[in-house]
């Protein structure tokens, strides 16, 4: 046997294992994990303590209950990113006037991530396409707070070639109960309940590609704290008495909503090599 | 030959020297982080008045930056502090907590204080950061504080960087 047979044979069977660990069946990426832990965290700015929170107009509200409904949790991409979506920070699509650090400014005040803005180019927030879902679909009991764990995706967790750079969880019905005490008032405290039609959903940026330069195997930890400002902009004095849920009129119910649309979910990717 | 030696020191030079330059270029949002996470310099009071509100000064030497910690606050009203930029122009402003400060007023006028976002640098330490842009020299400006739970809060306002074709935060 000539010397170099046995480095041949070495080489060949080490290509050919090779060849499997990153052939078919494990596609550009594969989930190993998701988690998400959501609930109600009032925040430095208005925890009052034992429960009360501080709204904006100085009302003080103790949060006795809040469920939202939530759909399937999504990982997205944006079909054919980078060609006609992309735009240059340095010069601002129409609408916009400054764009930094990931972010743009609108002439009307608000502020879009550059995904955000693909997305509107790409033809507004239907442009986004899900790469991978995760089956929700029930309410969630922010107040208590969920931990949610998925290891099973609702197709496969196998996934090919994309550029995953949003999450999202469709929220449906909100339910919140509350207590509050108007202090400038001096007015006993009374009891809210409100029922509201939150249709939107939650978001947060992500950054996983899924292609050959990548660890391929994915797990991700997200969080999604709805904080104090959730009564924000309400007057809640006009929401007395209580003693059933109220309707909200069209502008508290925007307030509301947005509010609870300000949630992000906050994304932590880990990348592992199978 | 001599030549030969003499362009190498003069690459090494212009090469040691580029690299000296890159190094030492400066990191706006980082150095702001690295500021408010070693505490404040100044001690400030808001007031319940703007008229009596006390001045922030606005940080020009960046290694420097001068970190207040504003007391005062209430839950009940909100609360002031003003600032004056000597020029026309932007400055930055590094809150180490989100949602207290909840307005801007240009000569006792309120105006519009734009979405605050973290510092992409320290989110956990900087959660809100402003740039308020087109500010008129010697011009008085307050900012609204609360109401807030909070009873204090670290604020860093510096002129602006490099305009915003780079990444800052």
């Amino acid at each position: 046997m000539r010397w170099w047979q046995p480095v041949l044979a070495a080489g060949s069977l080490a290509l050919s294992v090779s060849g499997c660990a990153s052939g078919p069946g494990h596609g550009f990426g594969e989930i190993a994990g998701v988690s998400l832990d959501a609930r109600y965290a009032p925040g430095v700015a208005r925890d009052l303590g034992d429960g009360w929170a501080l709204t904006d107009q100085g009302y003080r509200v103790r949060i006795d209950g809040l469920v939202v409904e939530g759909g399937d949790l999504q990982l997205e991409q944006l079909p054919g990113a980078g060609a006609d979506t992309s735009f240059d920070p340095a010069n601002p699509p129409v609408g916009f006037t400054l764009c930094h650090g990931g972010h743009c400014h609108a002439e009307d005040g608000s502020l879009w991530t550059y995904e955000d803005i693909e997305a509107e180019l790409a033809g507004g927030e239907g442009a986004w396409t899900p790469v991978v879902a995760f089956e929700l679909d029930r309410a969630l009991d922010l107040l208590a707070g969920e931990v949610l764990v998925w290891s099973d995706c609702d197709s496969s967790c196998i996934l090919p070639a994309a550029n995953i750079q949003r999450v999202s969880l469709p929220l449906g019905a909100l339910h919140l109960e509350a207590t509050i005490w108007d202090d400038a008032a001096g007015t006993t405290e009374w009891s809210l309940v409100l029922q509201a039609d939150i249709s939107g959903s939650w978001a947060g940026t992500l950054d996983l590609p899924l292609d050959r330069d990548h660890d391929p195997l994915v797990t991700l930890d997200l969080t999604a704290n709805v904080n104090g400002l959730l009564l924000d902009g309400l007057d809640l004095a006009e929401l007395q008495p209580g003693g059933g849920p109220l309707p909200l009129d069209a502008t508290a119910t925007a307030a509301l909503v947005a509010n609870l649309h300000m949630t992000e979910l906050m994304g932590s990717v880990h990348r592992e090599p199978f | 030959m001599r030549g030969i030696w003499s362009l190498t020191i003069w690459l090494t030079t212009l090469l040691f020297l580029l690299g000296c330059s890159a190094e030492e270029e400066e990191n706006f949002p980082l150095a702001m982080c690295e500021a408010i996470a070693e505490g404040a310099t100044t001690d400030l009071v808001a007031s319940a008045d703007i008229g009596s509100a006390p001045e922030l000064s606005i940080t020009e030497d960046h290694e420097n930056a001068q970190v207040n910690m504003i007391t005062g606050l209430s839950d009940a009203e909100a609360t002031y502090i003003t600032f004056s930029s000597e020029v026309d122009g932007g400055v930055v402003l590094f809150a180490d907590t989100a949602a207290v400060v909840t307005g801007l007023f240009e000569d006792g006028n309120q105006t519009t204080l734009p979405a605050g976002i973290p510092n992409d640098e320290c989110e956990a330490d900087i959660p809100e950061h402003w740039h308020l842009e087109d500010l008129m020299g010697g011009t008085a400006y307050a900012l609204q504080i609360g109401p807030t739970a909070a009873t204090e809060l670290h604020l860093l306002i510096a002129y602006h960087v490099g305009a915003h074709d780079h990444e800052d935060g």
